[in-house]
């Protein structure tokens, strides 16, 4: 009788517990998002922002929207468009603090103790993937609505409560103090990773479009499929190197 | 304990007590208080004051809700405070290089060398103008100091940073020097700085360029053009800031020799106005011929774009053709005309670093729109115009500038010095 097929979630988690045996620079994760698959549910943003407690104006993981041909011959395309985690990150050399760097695995990461805040690397990544905390919470100017379930203090409390970006208590008490005045990006949410949870992004992904995993390991599912003859990468002519990859 | 006021005071006990009691009788004649005279100076001082705390209210915003009340966000992150501090830059380091050039390298107007410590004490106040927006414009300005103790080579900001440091050490003790230094061998270090400011200034103003030059992400500023594009309006903007100085500030206008030198550096001003035009026209038709949408929408946005009056007015109305014509058209332009035409250029000039750092990034709204629809916040916005906040934190700088002249001028009394030997000076 022939075996059934592995979910491929299951499959990627084992993928993950294989990687994470292994010393963090013989690994290199790698993200593949399948664009047939993607419906534009923007689940993947949603997931992204909840378990980082992105605040308004800091994004990492938008879904682009295109429409393609004219009626009666149209289609919609849906991009999700995390941080490319390049091979040759534009973004790294221009930081005049040496605040974000490629780390061992070769995930682009911030050091938001040491950014000051210069925005270059917004401008230098030709993807556009960073964003900047001014300081915004989503409850600013809600009604207190006393003897509620749900008022602007519930919904504070949430806010405040502290993300685990980088494997540290990153907490909002309304100070200017970082992530705010930061340049924040997708980091393939290495504080799951290395806990043996896949990203955010990934699990929750309806319609299983976003895999994840590692490409130095040959049985792994990513590296089968950025084998592909139909996987791209975006603006490969920059020689950026992205490590996500797309199946078109 | 009440005091019967009848009661006889006590007889005197030494000599000095009965000396201090007739003093107190005699009456000590005061000398009649001089009438207030409201003078020009007290004006400045009002002005620059009253501008100063008029932009506090900018920089108390800016110091308590960070940089929220700004128009910045992730896709255009740089506005109108770095527009400003790369035109104080131009100003700055273009008036001291044409000056040194002038001075001391060429000797040609050795009677400009007058204006060395009104030029060294603009430069400093431009210095300061320029480091204050540029230091509220990072989000954390409290970790300035990062860059000078972990700096990371490979950015040209840290090149930047640094390259402005050391001038800022350099322009200081030229400045000392030139105001209290009498001994020869200190006169001499004074002419070594001047002679290393010029290869400091260009390579500052060439760092400058390439930190925009060297970004692939925003591909209208990508290439090699900027670097050298900003080294020729720092020359062009420098001369016109050294001319409005000589013919504004030095003293002795009856002068064959100054008269000869104002004509000579307004000659000079049109020379480099030409050149940048030529430099900026062939740019700009070399962006636009392919077309490329990242790079072409850039310029036709600053061309033909809401904000179209920019470049037109301001740059090439007011700041070129008007000076163009009143340096051109007169047979033997007077002083007067000269610095006028200097003055409109300078002060016009801020739309062209405004018309390279905005607009290039504006384009992601057009280029790619997509993203900026795909998720909605209040930084991610591709549009931009400076918020009362900014221009009020700009005014700030600027009359914090005007103050640290005002005080150097007026107080330290830092003015063109009527030397004789000014030939003697630049040996």
């Amino acid at each position: 009788m022939a075996q059934e097929p592995k979910d491929v979630l299951v499959r990627m988690n084992e993928d993950l517990q294989r990687a994470l045996e292994k010393a963090p620079e013989d690994r290199r994760w790698v993200m593949v998002i399948d664009l047939r698959k993607c419906v534009g549910c923007h689940a993947c943003t949603i997931a992204c922002v909840a378990e980082n407690k992105l605040p308004p104006g800091v994004v990492y993981r938008p879904v682009l929207e295109k429409e393609l041909g004219t009626y009666p011959n149209v289609k919609r395309q849906f991009i999700p468009r995390p941080c490319m985690q390049c091979d040759n990150p534009p973004c790294v050399p221009v930081c005049p603090v040496n605040a974000t760097y490629s780390n061992a695995e070769g995930v682009v990461v911030v050091d938001y103790e040491q950014c000051i805040g210069c925005r270059y690397c917004l401008n230098a990544c030709p993807y556009s993937a960073r964003t900047t905390d001014f300081g915004y919470t989503y409850t600013e100017g809600l009604p207190v609505l006393d003897n509620a379930i749900v008022g602007r203090e519930v919904a504070d409390d949430y806010e405040r409560t502290a993300n685990y970006e980088y494997g540290k208590e990153w907490e909002r008490n309304g100070g200017l103090v970082s992530p705010v005045g930061n340049a924040r990006k997708c980091h393939f949410c290495l504080h799951r990773v290395h806990e043996g949870e896949l990203p955010a992004c990934t699990t929750t992904c309806i319609g299983r479009a976003t895999y994840y995993g590692d490409a130095n390991d040959p049985d792994s599912l990513v590296s089968e499929l950025i084998a592909q003859s139909n996987a791209i990468r975006l603006r490969e002519e920059l020689g950026t190197k992205p490590k996500v990859y797309y199946l078109v | 304990m009440a005091t019967n006021k009848n009661t006889p005071k006590a007889a005197p006990e030494s000599n000095e007590e009965v000396k201090s009691q007739t003093e107190e009788k005699t009456p000590v004649p005061v000398a009649p208080r001089k009438p207030f005279k409201l003078t020009t100076n007290h004006i400045l001082w009002a002005v620059g004051i009253i501008a100063l705390l008029i932009g506090a209210f900018g920089l108390y915003e800016r110091l308590t809700e960070g940089l929220r009340p700004t128009a910045l966000g992730a896709y255009v992150p740089w506005g109108l405070w770095v527009a400003t501090y790369e035109y104080l830059v131009w100003l700055e380091i273009g008036s001291l290089i044409v000056f040194t050039l002038i001075v001391y390298v060429f000797k040609t107007h050795p009677v400009l060398h007058k204006m060395a410590l009104t030029l060294y004490l603009t430069a400093l106040a431009i210095l300061a103008m320029a480091l204050i927006l540029i230091g509220l414009d990072l989000g954390h300005p409290f970790r300035f100091w990062h860059v000078l103790v972990s700096p990371q080579w490979s950015s040209l900001l840290a090149w930047m940073i640094w390259a402005h440091m050391i001038y800022m050490v350099v322009l200081v003790s030229k400045l000392l020097i030139e105001a209290y230094a009498s001994a020869s061998s200190l006169k001499k270090i004074g002419v070594f700085l001047s002679y290393l400011s010029i290869p400091l200034g260009i390579a500052l103003v060439a760092i400058a360029g390439s930190v925009f030059g060297v970004v692939i992400g925003r591909p209208a500023w990508q290439g090699n053009g900027l670097p050298l594009y900003f080294l020729i309006s720092s020359l062009v903007v420098g001369t016109g800031l050294l001319t409005f100085l000589f013919v504004w500030f030095y003293p002795n206008k009856e002068e064959q020799e100054y008269l000869e030198t104002v004509r000579w550096m307004g000659k000079l001003l049109l020379g480099l106005l030409t050149i940048g035009l030529t430099a900026s026209a062939l740019g700009g038709m070399v962006l636009l011929y392919p077309g490329i949408p990242a790079q072409a929408e850039a310029l036709r946005l600053a061309l033909f774009g809401p904000f179209w009056w920019v470049y037109w007015v301001l740059h090439i109305g007011l700041g070129v053709i008007v000076p163009i014509f009143m340096l051109l058209v007169p047979r033997t332009p007077s002083a007067r005309q000269i610095g006028v035409a200097a003055g409109l250029l300078i002060f016009t000039f801020i739309a062209v670093p405004l018309n390279i750092v905005i607009p290039s990034q504006l384009v992601i709204g057009i280029v790619e729109a997509d993203l900026v629809d795909a998720f909605h916040g209040p930084t991610l916005m591709a549009n931009y115009f400076p918020t009362t906040s900014e221009w009020l934190i700009t005014l700030f700088a600027m009359a914090f500038g005007f103050l640290v002249f005002l005080f150097g001028f007026t107080v330290l009394r830092l003015r063109p010095h009527d030397d004789s030997t000014s030939k003697e000076a630049v040996k």
